[in-house]
This record gives structure tokens, C-alpha cells and sequence, in this order.
């Protein structure tokens, strides 16, 4: 798989096979510059791949245009980001509910909100903007507004890599659980074995590769 | 929900709301304050025109109330001519002289006239003080008297000179400062001159069959109806139209730049944000959208602070000079229109560049 930047085309990914089965929890880790971005943005269709198909829950984002690509990115792709990438002048129900909207759910669902925020421990969170919030706090808004469409699958890049150790084991156990409990696809980037190891399947990449993979939580 | 992206971009961004907000307001402001100075001088002069009580007025070729010249330049006599004309009742022959305001804004008149024929047609009377005697005395009317806090015994300056205020009058009709023909023919060196005559119609109902007359009887001069002077002021002042054209033109490009200027420094600062909501499936209608949203909340507060604002300026004109404005609902339309469309104009290249961008590269900027 390669992709194109400008007129070059950047071959990030090379011959990579992946499949990931519905309620499966897969880790990839690798070296900085290996591809795993690269991956995590052609799988939630942030990139469209100049070769090869990457189909998600049945429909392929290699063979369709942008505005479609960005259809099925609302219906059925999460984002969690190492930075959070909330919206700062929003509270953290605001941040759930604009990517309600987005869903096209304009009214919101105040039961699944809260069911949401409960399960991330954020119920007392709910009028905090993000500079308000711890960087654990902050990232399990973004896990939460990832999840609170019903995604099938969340892509979660470097979740923990801005958070200390506690906050970190915090948010590692709420993606264990969203997995282990609701059976949530997750496909993690990760640098730390010790993330990578609440993953059922761990990929390893190197040059574009996947050159290891390792089955099973460690 | 988008509504309160939009609402806590602007809470959040005091800086870039308050400038959007001037830059609107200022255009808004300066559309609904000119048009309305433009309207509110022309209806006070064609009002007071009318108050002269007079059907028809008389001048020369050459001359026109309209656009006032200093220069007497019509023979007096020219009323008794006037007064044997079939369906002349009354003729009052007056000199009007042109100065700048003594607030330096705007000019001021002054009218010289024959007292007696003059308030027999006009029905003007001294309502404090009394008729102006000498070269040095004059009479205002209550609209300046009430304005400046003038009345007998002020003084006020005409021809460069102090002259006493003796009596103030009513109604009001012509130039709001006036003295004796006399002795505005005396300062001005025009012995038995006068600007214009004023001819009262025995029925004014056939109005025009008089002015058919008075045009046959002395050709040459000018025989207009006092009824169309409203209309003429505003065809008469030169260029008044392309002014007030100006300055909607002006008003529309400011506020349009400020707000482009404004959202295309917002989006390069949320560069990041469009990013996630990128992530997050957002279309590039709705991106535009959001954008759009927060432009036109801007316009709008603009709209209100310039309406609002209009109103401050009017007054504080209205109280600091003699000027007049008359804001017209259609106007204030216009200035909001003006205002809201400027505002969508101007976000639409932000927000269609913020559509377009490329979500992995908006997502990696610092």
C-alpha cells in the first residue's frame, strides 16, 4: 500500500495484510516512521491508499470518493488521539454532543450520554471544559466521544503517550473493558509493550511491514 | 448542538469577536447615519420650504433655492409685477445668504425678509422677544432657540459679525435665522435685491394655471411649485446619489474584509480543530457550515451594535448641531442586509479553505 504526497508516492505501507475480526482488540507497535500512522489513517480513512483495499464492516474505503470516505468515517469509525484533540471552548458533554451531531443525531441521546460518561467515571465531568480537566480525564472525553456513536471500530493512536503512568493505566483499563464488555473493536498504535500487552493480538511493524504478530494478552 | 460550537467560539474569542463586531457595527453605523443625515436635511429643508406658507416661488434663471447662492440677484420689484398677476393674492419678496455652520459642521442660512408681507402668507409670529428693528438684530426659530439654548438677548454670528437674537418665532419655515431684507441687501451690497419671491395662490387649488401664468407673463425666470421642492433638494445636490452608492459600497467591502480577515485567522488557528472534526465525519457542508454560523452571529451582534450605535450618533448630532436625521426602517434594512451579507461573503473563502483541508496534515498542526 502506498500513499501520495504531492506528486510522490510514499510507499508507508508495503504489502501489509491485516484483518481485524469484529470485537477483536488489536495493538500495533513499531518504531517512529514504520507506518503504523500511516496505517491507523488509511483504516479510518484519513488517507486513501493509491493501491490495494481496506474494507471496514463491509464497505471499501479504497473505492470511494472523499465525501463517501467521510460518510463512513461518521458512521463507523472512533477516533482517540495521543493529543485528545478535544475542542477546547466546548464542556465535555459539548464534546459528545457535537459528535452526535455529526452523527446526525442533532437532538442527542441524553440516556446513552450518560450511560458513556458513567462508564468512564466522568459523571461529576460532565460542565468541565477540557483545561479544566486532568490529561486522564481529558482523554477519557475523547474515548467517550469516540464511542458514544456505536462505531465499529475505534482507532486509537498513541492513547496513552501524553499521560503519566496512572492516568495511562486508567484509560488502558476502560479500552479493556470497552473490548473485554461491550465487545468494541479496537485498533490501538501504541510504543509501550505495556499497553500493547491488554491487546488480544499485537501486530508488530517495521518499514512499512508487519513483520510479528503475537497473539494473546501477555 | 452546532449552535453552541458557534456560540462558545465567539464567548471564547473576545478579541476576534470584538473586531468582527466593530468592523460590522462601523459599516452598519456609517450607512444607517449618512442615509439618514442625507434623509433627515433634505425632508427639515423641504418641511420648512413648505411652512413659507407660499404655493409657487419665483427667481431667476440662474438662481435656485435649491442649491442656495449668497448672491442676491433678483429685482424686488419683480413682487409688485407679480402681486397684478390674475390669481396673485399676496407676493413677499426675501434674500437668502449661505454660511457654514457655527459648529463647522454643515452651512447655516439666513434669510432676509420683508416682515410684514412675509408672516401675512407664512402666518410666522414672534412667540417670545419681538421683530428684529435694526441692521444688527435677528429672530430664530424655536427648533434652534430649544437646540442652542438661545433666545432674546443671545447673540449669534452672521456675516463674520456678532448680531443680537431678539425674538424667537413659529412656525418654522425657510432658514432658521432671519432679519430684515434690508439689511441683508445693506451687508451684502445689493441695494433692492432679493434671492427669490414667494407668491401666494387667492386659491391654491389651481396652483399650476398661476405658475402657467406668471411663466407667460415674465418669461425668462423660474416659476417652481414649493410642493416639489422635497424632491428637488435630493435631485438637485450634485452627486448625492453617487455618495450615498459610496458609501454602501464602502460599508459592504469593510465589513466584508474584516470578517474574511477575521475567520481565515480563526480557521488557521483552529487548523487542528477542522482536523478532528474532520475525524469525526464531518462533511465538508458541514465544516462550511460551522463557519458560516459563527460568521453571520458575528454579523448579526454587528448589526445590532451598528443599529444601536446609529442611534447614540444621531443623537449626540442632533444634540451637538442643527442637523436633522431621519432614520427610515427601510435603510436600517438595508445597513442589516448589507451587514449579514458582507458577513456570509466574507467567510465563505475561510470556510470552503477549511472544508478542503487536508484532515491528516490538520490534525499533525502545531
Amino acid at each position: 500500500m502506498t500513499y501520495r504526497v504531492g506528486r510522490v508516492d510514499v510507499p508507508a505501507l508495503r504489502g501489509v495484510d491485516l484483518r481485524v475480526a469484529p470485537g477483536e482488540f488489536v495493538s500495533v507497535m513499531g518504531p517512529s516512521g514504520c507506518g503504523k500512522s500511516t496505517l491507523l489513517h488509511i483504516l479510518g480513512g484519513l488517507l486513501k491508499p493509491t493501491s490495494g483495499r481496506v474494507v471496514v464492516d463491509g464497505e471499501d474505503l479504497g473505492a470511494v470518493s472523499d465525501a463517501e470516505r467521510t460518510d463512513i468515517r461518521r458512521r463507523k469509525i472512533g477516533f482517540v488521539f495521543q493529543r485528545f484533540n478535544l475542542f477546547p471552548t466546548l464542556t465535555a458533554e459539548g464534546n459528545l454532543r457535537l459528535a452526535e451531531q455529526i452523527h446526525g443525531n442533532s437532538r442527542g441521546d441524553e440516556s446513552r450520554r450518560r450511560e458513556v460518561l458513567r462508564l468512564l467515571r466522568l459523571e461529576g465531568k460532565m460542565r468541565h471544559k477540557p483545561l479544566e480537566l486532568s490529561g486522564g480525564e481529558q482523554q477519557r472525553v475523547a474515548l467517550a466521544r469516540a464511542i458514544i456513536n456505536r462505531p465499529a471500530i475505534i482507532l486509537a493512536d498513541e492513547p496513552t503517550g501524553n499521560l503519566d503512568t496512572e492516568n495511562s493505566a486508567v484509560v488502558l483499563d476502560m479500552l479493556g473493558r470497552l473490548n473485554g464488555e461491550f465487545g468494541q473493536t479496537i485498533v490501538m498504535i501504541t510504543h509501550n509493550p505495556e499497553a500493547a500487552a491488554i491487546a488480544g493480538r499485537t501486530v508488530e511493524m517495521r518499514d512499512g511491514m508487519i513483520v510479528r504478530e503475537v497473539r494473546g494478552r501477555e | 448542538m452546532i449552535d453552541s460550537l458557534v456560540i462558545s467560539n465567539i464567548r471564547q474569542r473576545p478579541t476576534r469577536t470584538l473586531v468582527s463586531v466593530a468592523g460590522v457595527a462601523l459599516a452598519v453605523l456609517l450607512i444607517v447615519v449618512n442615509t439618514g443625515l442625507v434623509r433627515g436635511m433634505l425632508n427639515d429643508r423641504a418641511r420648512r420650504e413648505r411652512g413659507i406658507g407660499a404655493e409657487i416661488q419665483f427667481t431667476r434663471k440662474g438662481s435656485s433655492i435649491l442649491s442656495p447662492s449668497s448672491v442676491l440677484s433678483l429685482d424686488v420689484r419683480y413682487a409688485d409685477r407679480l402681486r397684478q398677476i390674475e390669481g396673485v393674492s399676496a407676493a413677499s419678496p426675501f434674500g437668502r445668504y449661505v454660511q457654514s455652520g457655527n459648529s463647522g459642521i454643515g452651512i447655516e442660512q439666513v434669510d432676509g425678509i420683508d416682515f410684514p408681507s412675509y408672516a401675512a402668507i407664512s402666518g410666522l409670529r414672534v412667540t417670545d422677544g419681538r421683530v428684529f428693528a435694526s441692521d444688527d438684530e435677528v429672530i430664530i426659530d424655536e427648533f434652534k432657540a430649544r437646540q442652542q439654548g438661545l433666545g432674546p438677548g443671545s447673540e449669534i454670528e452672521v456675516f463674520g459679525r456678532k448680531l443680537k437674537v431678539v425674538g424667537v418665532y413659529a412656525p418654522e419655515s425657510g432658514a432658521r435665522i432671519k432679519m430684515s431684507l434690508e439689511a441683508l441687501q445693506r451687508s451684502l451690497s445689493a441695494p433692492d435685491k432679493c434671492s427669490l419671491i414667494m407668491v401666494k395662490c387667492a386659491d391654491p387649488a389651481r396652483q399650476e394655471e398661476v405658475q402657467r401664468r406668471i411663466d407667460a407673463e415674465l418669461p425668462g425666470n423660474i416659476v417652481f411649485l414649493t410642493r416639489e421642492v422635497a424632491t428637488g433638494f435630493g435631485r438637485s445636490i450634485p452627486g448625492l446619489d453617487g455618495f450615498v452608492k459610496a458609501v454602501l459600497a464602502l460599508s459592504t467591502i469593510v465589513s466584508t474584509l474584516v470578517i474574511l480577515l477575521a475567520m481565515y485567522t480563526t480557521i488557521t488557528e483552529r487548523t487542528r480543530e477542522i482536523g478532528t472534526l474532520k475525524a469525526l465525519g464531518a462533511s465538508k457542508r458541514f465544516i462550511v457550515g460551522v463557519i458560516e454560523q459563527e460568521a453571520l452571529a458575528l454579523s448579526l451582534i454587528g448589526v445590532a451594535v451598528g443599529l444601536s450605535g446609529a442611534y447614540l450618533v444621531g443623537w449626540a448630532i442632533e444634540r451637538a448641531t442643527t442637523l436633522q436625521l431621519e432614520y427610515h426602517w427601510t435603510w436600517m434594512l438595508v445597513a442589516a442586509m448589507i451587514g449579514l451579507g458582507a458577513g456570509a461573503l466574507g467567510a465563505l473563502y475561510p470556510a470552503v479553505r477549511a472544508a478542503n483541508q487536508d484532515p491528516v496534515k490538520a490534525l499533525a498542526y502545531e
